[in-house]
Parts: C-alpha cells; sequence; structure tokens
C-alpha cells in the first residue's frame, strides 16, 4: 500500500512535465522563423512504478504508476536529408555564383537590341567602302578614322569592363615593380637594377625569370635589407614585410650569356569574390570546431545541445556552399557524442585545429592548398578542374569556371583587335605600297588598343587607294585556321557568351528547384507549425489544468482525513 | 508530407518570384515588341540574326555604292555624248572644206576652230562628278588632262574605278581615259606582298599584237609559264619565243618583241599576269615610254603607231593638214575621225549597258530588303497577340498566388484560441 501523499508527488510530476512540455513548445513557437531551427519535443515517459512486498501479495509485484517525467528533449532531424541538403547547397552555389557573374559579362556586350561591337565592325567597313568611291575626300578619310576610333574604344571599353568583371571574382598579384635587362658577357652577375622599397605589413612575391627561352638562373639572390633571399625563378618567393623592407637586387644573381632576364616583385595581395570565400572557409571551419567542444562538453554532462547542433548544422550548411563538405559524427553506443569524425573539404582534411585552406595562383591557375592538418600541402587545382570538366560543384569552382569564361571572351576580343590591326596593315603594305602610318596600333590586353595618333590628328594620311582591299576584309576569312570573317567572328564571341549564360541561368534555375524540393522536405521533417504547436499548447494547457486538479482533489480528500475525522 | 509554416512562406515567396520574373519578361518584351534582347535569350539564332543584320546595313551601302556608280556612269555618258557631237562637228568641217570652193584661209579659219576643238575635248577629258574627276583613274582629285602647247599630258593613273555593288563583286564603273597598253596584275600572294611591282618601261614593236602571259619571277630570272591569246584560253606560243636573262625581261623574239619589264627588287616566287593589250581609252593611249605621259606629243607622234591613235592623235592631224592645205589628207581625217566617233560607240554601248545592269541590281537590292527584314522581324520579333495573351494569363496566375496566399497566411489556429 503506497503512502498517504503518493497522489500529491504524482500530481505533481505530472504538474511538471506538462509545464516543461509547454516551455519547449513556447521555445518551438519563438523559433519558428529561426533559419536552421529543428523543432524540439520532450519526450515524456511514466516513472518507474512504485511495487508494494507485502507477505501476502502474489509472486509479481503490483504496480502503482507514478506519474510521468520527461525522459530527454528530442531534437527533430533527418540526418540523411541534412546531407542531401548539403549536397544541394554545394551544387547550387556552383552556378549560382557563376550565374551573377556570366550575366554580368553578357551585359558588357550591349548586343543584340543596340549597337553594339557588331554594328560598329559593319559601319566600320562600309566607311571603308565610302572611302572607295572618294579616295582622296579628307571628309571621308577622316569618317573612316572616327569610326576606327569609335570601334576601337567600344572594343576596349568592353574589354576593360570584363576585366573589372574577372578583378571582381579575383584580382591576381599586382605588378609591383619589373625591370628587363640583358646578360651579356657571359656567366656573370647580374644587375636587376634598382631597389623597390615595399610598405609594411605587405607580402611580397620576388622573381626573376627569363625572358627568352634557356639561360637559367643560377645562384640567383636578392638582398633583402641586408640579408640575402633567393627567389624561386618560377614560382616565385614570398616574403614577408612585416616592418618595410628594401629590396636590393643587384646582388648575387649569375645569368647566361645572350638571355634576357626580368626581375619582377609582385605583391601578394588578392582581393575579390573569391577570396572574400576563401576567408569565409577558414572562418567557419573554425567556428564549428569551436562549437563542437562545447557540443562535446554539453554532451559529457548528459544533456543535449539540441540549439548548439541546429548552430553547428547551419554552419556545415554554408560551408557546403563553398565545396563539398564531408562530414561523420561519432556515436559511442548508438549514442551521439558530438565528436566529428571526418570533415573534409574538397576531400582533404580539415578537422584539425588550425587547418586552413590558403590560395597559392601559378601562372594564372587557381590552386586552393591546404595548410596543417594530415593532407598538409594537399593541392586542389580549380582551373584543371574545369578544364577537366570535373565538377565538385561549390562556389569556389563556379567562381573559377566564370572567371575563366571571361578570361576566354577577353582572349577572343583581343585576338580579334591583334587580326583586324594586322589585316589592314597587311592590306596597307601590299604592293604598290605608298607611305602610310599602321591605321590601328597596340592591343586590348596592354589597354592601347586605338587608331593612329598620327591619323587621328590628320586623317588626310590615310590611303584611298587600299580603301576597296580593306573593305573587302569584312568578306574574307581572318586566318587560315579560323575560316570566319570578323563579323562571324564576333557572332561566335556573341553566341558563347550568350550560350554560356543561358546554360548556367539553366543550370542555376534546375538545382535551386532541386534544393528548394530538398530543403522543403526537410522543413516538412523539421519545421515549426504553428497550428501544431498551438494544438499541443492546448493539449499541455489540459494536461497542466488536469494534473492541478488532481492536486486539489488530493487536498479535499487529506482534508477529510486530517480535518474531519476527529 | 507534413507541412510547417516555413515551408508555406518559402513556397509562397518563391512563387511571388517566379510570378513577377515572368510578367517582368512578358513585359520587357510588350514594351519593345523584340523576343531577342540577350544574347542569352536564343545564343542559336545569333549568328543567323547578327549576319542578317549585317547583310541589311551592307545593302544601304551597296545601294549607296549603286548610286555613286550611277552618277558616274552618266557623267561619262554625257561627257562621251558631247564628245561625239564635237567628232561629227570636226568631221562636217573636215568634209565642207575638203570642196575645192574653200580656199587656204578658209581652212585656216576652220583649223584654229578644231584648235579650240582641242581645248574643248581637254576640258571634257577633265569632267568631274562631285568634284572627282572621272578620267583620271583613282588619283581623282587633280585634272588629269593638260595641254601645253601642242602636247597633251595625262596626269591621273590607269586604275579602273570600281564600286563592290553586290557582297564581294565589283564593277568598273567608269570608261578608261587612257590606256597603256600593258597591265600587269599580282597573282599570288608573294607577288601581292612584294615591296616592288614591275614595271614596264618598253612597249612592243607590233602594236596590234596583243595576249596574255603569264610569268614567275625566282629571283634572278624570269620564266614564261604560259602564252595566251586575249581570251584567256587559247594557248598563242608565237608571243614570246625568245626572251632575255636577268630580272629585266626582254622580249627578244617572237610577236612581242621590244617588250620590256622590270622585275627588280620582286620576291622571289612572284607570279604576274601581264595583259597586252591595244584597246583605247576614250581619250586614246599614254606612251610609257615617254618621260611625262604624254597622250598626243607633236615630236615623238610620228613613233606612235596608228593603233595608238586616240582621239587628239585625230584632231591633231586634221588641224595640220588643213594648217597645210593638204585637201586629200582631209579623207584620210575624216576616215579617221569616223574610226574615233566609232571607237567611242564602243565605250558608250559598255557604260549603257552597265547602267541598265546596276538599276536592275537595284530593283534586287530592294526585294532582298524587303524579305531580309521581314526574316530579321521573325527571328527577334515578338508575337504581339500570343504575348498579350499570356500576359493575362500570367496577371491571373499572379493574382490568384496574391489573392491565395493572403488568405492563407491570416488563417491560423490562434484565431480561434480564447
Amino acid at each position: 500500500m503506497p503512502g498517504t501523499f503518493l497522489g500529491l508527488e504524482t500530481a505533481r510530476r505530472g504538474i511538471r512535465a506538462h509545464q516543461h512540455s509547454l516551455d519547449i513548445t513556447g521555445h518551438n513557437l519563438a523559433n519558428a522563423s529561426t533559419p536552421g531551427y529543428s523543432r524540439q519535443e520532450g519526450v515524456l515517459k511514466a516513472t518507474d512504478p512504485y511495487s508494494n512486498i507485502t507477505l501476502d501479495s502474489t509472486v509479481t509485484p503490483g504496480q502503482f504508476g507514478t506519474g510521468v517525467e520527461i525522459d530527454n528533449i528530442r531534437r527533430i532531424r533527418d540526418e540523411y536529408l541534412d546531407y542531401q541538403v548539403r549536397r544541394s547547397i554545394t551544387d547550387t552555389a556552383f552556378w549560382g555564383d557563376q550565374i551573377s557573374v556570366m550575366q554580368r559579362a553578357e551585359a558588357s556586350f550591349a548586343e543584340p537590341a543596340t549597337d553594339g561591337i557588331g554594328q560598329r565592325i559593319v559601319d566600320f567597313f562600309k566607311t571603308w567602302m565610302d572611302l572607295n568611291n572618294s579616295p582622296q575626300d579628307p571628309g571621308v578619310k577622316a569618317a573612316v578614322v572616327q569610326l576606327g576610333d569609335e570601334l576601337a574604344s567600344l572594343m576596349s571599353y568592353t574589354y576593360n569592363q570584363l576585366t573589372d568583371i574577372e578583378k571582381s571574382v579575383e584580382r591576381p598579384q599586382i605588378d609591383v615593380y619589373a625591370n628587363r635587362i640583358y646578360g651579356d658577357g657571359g656567366p656573370t652577375k647580374l644587375n636587376l637594377g634598382g631597389n623597390y622599397t615595399g610598405t609594411t605589413n605587405s607580402t611580397y612575391i620576388i622573381r626573376v625569370d627569363t625572358v627568352d627561352a634557356g639561360g637559367a638562373v643560377t645562384g640567383a639572390s636578392v638582398s633583402i635589407d641586408g640579408a640575402a633571399f633567393v627567389p624561386a625563378t618560377v614560382a616565385g618567393g614570398i616574403i614577408d614585410a612585416g616592418s618595410g623592407i628594401t629590396i636590393d637586387a643587384s646582388t648575387g644573381m649569375n645569368g647566361t650569356e645572350n638571355h634576357e632576364y626580368q626581375f619582377n616583385v609582385y605583391a601578394n595581395h588578392t582581393e575579390g569574390k573569391f577570396s572574400n570565400q576563401l576567408d569565409r572557409v577558414n572562418d567557419i571551419l573554425t567556428q564549428i570546431r569551436d562549437l563542437t567542444k562545447s557540443i562535446k562538453q554539453v554532451y559529457s554532462v548528459g544533456q543535449q545541445p539540441n540549439d548548439l547542433l541546429d548552430k553547428r548544422d547551419v554552419l556545415l550548411e554554408e560551408l557546403s556552399r563553398y565545396g563539398p563538405v564531408e562530414v561523420t559524427f561519432e556515436t559511442v553506443n548508438g549514442k551521439p557524442t558530438g565528436e566529428i569524425v571526418t570533415l573534409k573539404m574538397f576531400g582533404y582534411n580539415v578537422k584539425q585545429d588550425g587547418v586552413e585552406i590558403k590560395k597559392s595562383t601559378d601562372g594564372g591557375q587557381m590552386i586552393l592548398e591546404i595548410s596543417g592538418g594530415t593532407d598538409e600541402g594537399a593541392q586542389i587545382n580549380l582551373t584543371e578542374a574545369i578544364r577537366n570538366n570535373s565538377n565538385q560543384g561549390g562556389s569556389l569552382l563556379g567562381l573559377e569556371s566564370a572567371r575563366l569564361s571571361v578570361i576566354e571572351y577577353k582572349a577572343m576580343l583581343n585576338d580579334m583587335a591583334i587580326t583586324l590591326r594586322d589585316r589592314i596593315e597587311a592590306r596597307n603594305s601590299e604592293p604598290p605600297a605608298a607611305d602610310h602610318p599602321e591605321f590601328f596600333t597596340g592591343d586590348l590586353a596592354t589597354g592601347n588598343f586605338k587608331v593612329d595618333n598620327g591619323l587621328k590628328s590628320n586623317p588626310a594620311l590615310l590611303d584611298g587607294t587600299k580603301a576597296q582591299d580593306i573593305a573587302n576584309l569584312r568578306e574574307e576569312n581572318i586566318a587560315a585556321d579560323k575560316p570566319f570573317t570578323f563579323e562571324e567572328y564576333y557572332s561566335i564571341l556573341l553566341t558563347q557568351v550568350g550560350g554560356k549564360a543561358q546554360s548556367t541561368g539553366d543550370m542555376a534555375a534546375n538545382q535551386a528547384a532541386i534544393k528548394s524540393q530538398i530543403t522543403g522536405l526537410r522543413d516538412s521533417v523539421s519545421g515549426v507549425s504553428i497550428d501544431e504547436e498551438l494544438t499541443k499548447l492546448i493539449q499541455f494547457q489540459y494536461g497542466f489544468q488536469a494534473s492541478a486538479r488532481v492536486v486539489s482533489a488530493v487536498d479535499e480528500m487529506l482534508d477529510v482525513i486530517i480535518n474531519r475525522l476527529f | 508530407m507534413r507541412i510547417t509554416n516555413r515551408y508555406m512562406t518559402n513556397s509562397i515567396i518563391q512563387g511571388i518570384q517566379q510570378n513577377l520574373s515572368n510578367l517582368a519578361r512578358s513585359q520587357e518584351q510588350l514594351a519593345t515588341s523584340k523576343k531577342l534582347l540577350r544574347p542569352s535569350d536564343e545564343p542559336n539564332v545569333l549568328g543567323q540574326f547578327m549576319g542578317i543584320k549585317g547583310t541589311l546595313s551592307y545593302n544601304e551601302q551597296y545601294n549607296k555604292n549603286i548610286d555613286d556608280g550611277l552618277s558616274y556612269m552618266c557623267m561619262n555618258d554625257s561627257a562621251m555624248d558631247t564628245l561625239g557631237a564635237i567628232l561629227a562637228k570636226a568631221g562636217e568641217y573636215a568634209v565642207q572644206v575638203a570642196n575645192g570652193t574653200y580656199n587656204e584661209e578658209d581652212r585656216a579659219a576652220v583649223a584654229a576652230q578644231i584648235d579650240k576643238m582641242i581645248d574643248q575635248v581637254v576640258d571634257l577629258g577633265n569632267s568631274t562628278v562631285g568634284g572627282k574627276y572621272i578620267y583620271a583613274g583613282t588619283q581623282n582629285n587633280r585634272a588629269p588632262f593638260e595641254r601645253i602647247g601642242d602636247k597633251i599630258i595625262y596626269n591621273g593613273n590607269y586604275d579602273g574605278i570600281y564600286r563592290e555593288v553586290i557582297a564581294g563583286t565589283e564593277y568598273r564603273v567608269d570608261a578608261s581615259g587612257v590606256t597603256t597598253g600593258i597591265d600587269i596584275t599580282a597573282e599570288n600572294v608573294i607577288a601581292k606582298s612584294s615591296p616592288v611591282f614591275p614595271n614596264t618601261n618598253l612597249r612592243q614593236t607590233d602594236k596590234d599584237i596583243v595576249g596574255i602571259l603569264k610569268v614567275t619571277f625566282d629571283g634572278t630570272n624570269v620564266t614564261v609559264d604560259n602564252q595566251l591569246q586575249l581570251d584567256g584560253v587559247t594557248p598563242d606560243l608565237s608571243l614570246v619565243t625568245a626572251h632575255s636573262a636577268g630580272p629585266v625581261f626582254q622580249v627578244t623574239a617572237g610577236g612581242l618583241t621590244g617588250l620590256q619589264v622590270d622585275f627588280t627588287g620582286c620576291t622571289a616566287g612572284a607570279e604576274y599576269t601581264i595583259v597586252i593589250d591595244n584597246r583605247l581609252g576614250v581619250f586614246g593611249n599614254v606612251d610609257i615610254t615617254s618621260v611625262d605621259n604624254a597622250v598626243y606629243d607633236p615630236v615623238t607622234a610620228p613613233a606612235k603607231h596608228d593603233a595608238d591613235k586616240g582621239i587628239f592623235d585625230a584632231l591633231f592631224a586634221l588641224r595640220d593638214r588643213l594648217l597645210a592645205d593638204d585637201t586629200d589628207g582631209l579623207q584620210t581625217s575624216i576616215g579617221e575621225l569616223q574610226a574615233k566617233t566609232d571607237q567611242l560607240l564602243q565605250h558608250r554601248v559598255e557604260i549603257g549597258a552597265r547602267t541598265s545592269h546596276f538599276e536592275s541590281l537595284k530593283t534586287m537590292m530592294l526585294d532582298q530588303e524587303v524579305k531580309l527584314t521581314d526574316n530579321l522581324n521573325q527571328i527577334e520579333g515578338a508575337d504581339m497577340a500570343r504575348l498579350s495573351i499570356e500576359v493575362n494569363q500570367q496577371l491571373l496566375t499572379y493574382n490568384a498566388s496574391l489573392a491565395s496566399s493572403s488568405r492563407l497566411m491570416q488563417i491560423s489556429l490562434i484565431d480561434f484560441l480564447k
């Protein structure tokens, strides 16, 4: 026979459990809009029964219910869905970050609705026909020069815009100092000339390159603030100018006879979306490691670090935006300990404290390098990955893909400018060649593609007798290995730009749809439904009230026993 | 599926975004009446689109070229018309004064008139259209013909005036004022990029011999690869049977004996075609052996062959015969003038035929423009009727999605709780 006050205790437990459940419901409602929050649930369990063993009791003890308790607070989450969400985020980010770059690249061409480069090329050749009609007319000559100038500046403008877009993705090392010297007189000390004074707290890359093939530099070293420093000839040596440096290249360089050398100092300074994202990746990695420590501590004292786990999952999701992430968690006897077993990015271990992913550029290639940990020094060559069509996903790879496309567009545009320049010059030089200035000079890459200054100030210098030959260039293939005309070349470029923007846009939309479906699925498991919580609220409220009623009933009963029996 | 509030919110936002972006796209197409607004809209037709746009733009230019060509030809025609009238007048005078009733003084007076006619012919040779001298070749910014005493000098060059009136095809729009009788063209790339162009300084002895020579310069010597008649097909091995060695190519035996072309300075491997043709320009031939490009030179005139005789030769001859009171010679002059009129007529017929050719090209161009514009429209033009219906549909969807989501968001269990 249980004690007199068992009923009170049972009811008290009921009140407590319901109150606690109400609190959990409140927590769910409060976090109904929190991103990454997964709903929680108090797991109610009947408390251990009370057995009353007496002399006349049967072999199996009778059990008396003793109420309820909250066993643990469950975080409702499906780990498999988490994995899928991370995977789809990685895939979506690859296209999503690309499309913004590709659309900007497309916009810089201003085609086909407006008068872009395509129309300018047509107009340019048309004025040459006009010049053929009036070969000596200074007015028409001025018009040819004017249109050539417009074409050149429009091409330069588009090229520069593409360069800006490329730089917004990643600004490569900046050349701060360059000096060329010709090594004659046998293997001898090269005085690569001059001093370069660096700025405080900047890193520099120092290289000595042979300009022409062969003739390696031997024993090359420069003196930095008096101390010798050996710059690698190809990869470049990196030095840190903690308190500002002076680079003196007049010592220790041995060159080979009759070869030209260039001494370069680059500011090892990068900026742009790519670097910013990489910084964020390393930041997230640190945060995940710190969070894991806290989670383990909470688990070790036997509690559920639900909200910390949510936070860690949000960080893992953000991390998977930048590149493919693999993560597995430790369980002991089927129970999670909060520890991460593996954390890999791009397939390389990044779990240990202090591991960072760094950028190491080489010859224009975008290479990531793992610094620290068991995979120290492992390299991820994003440029090669794009060229080999191996799509691992992630925005870092996406940005590299976009950057390579922009670089390709730039190369095509520049090739077009150079070919146009050379073909016109070749026509002008055909016999009977008159003394003439080159029509176009420079190229887009160096930023000085323009109509010859002399022609601009005096268009009369233009040789009108070659006008028809130059106008005919528009009908001719631009080169033996490029069997198409200038207009067609531009069309090809434009089709590439448009095609890339279209396919990237389509893929981005596809992946976004997949992602929204999967996150929808996860929301349907982990998300908070207000109506559902409100229903539970009422349920728990009534449970609370009922338990309270039991207390008052027991109270009345005890009142009878204590106050009225005597 | 368990539906949560976050799921609802996300799907509502996504739906609204999708509807709005559809509407914005349709609106953009309606506002511009074009469906091709960005290269990514339809990259596969972009090449075709740019091509047609280019062709249309070039057609504008071809039209301009045709008009320019026509103005050239009209001026040529009217100049030749006046020239014909002068020849007829001179012929009339010649017939008149050949009669025995006219005396020496009368003939001298007519000679003075013929002399003035020569001036008039020089003026006609200096006809211009739009400030360009039509008989000066491409050197058309200064008067080509100049009379110094009894010498007529040519200051222009021998290039024809060509107008490109249809893609890749050029037509000559002038009747050549004068010719040299020899025309050299570079055949291969080496010849075209050679710094020096071969130079002719002596013509063949018998100027009635015509033909085409194909030659190659190997750096030291010139070899004749082919000898053809003027039709460019029939071989004629009698043209050159022997020639000198070295860079100066001189025919020593054969029909073209005396012809000399200097290849000094040309690149090895250069191939050239030499066309020897005695067809006269409107005003005759230029003596390439003379220092100052004489069309008519009284001093060296006797050395000139009949085949070179142009209008000036005929008129000067007539004047000189009148001055010399050579009544028998006048009969020769009448024949010569008649021959010149015939030759002029030949040029006029050529120009006339070209004129009608150009006019029909113009009609064709107009026809093409209509068709190409239509093509362009089909590629880039938006189907307005369809678009309007689509916009209405999209508006309806947008409205419905807004209405349903606003209602849905208002309803919650919370309204029913006390």
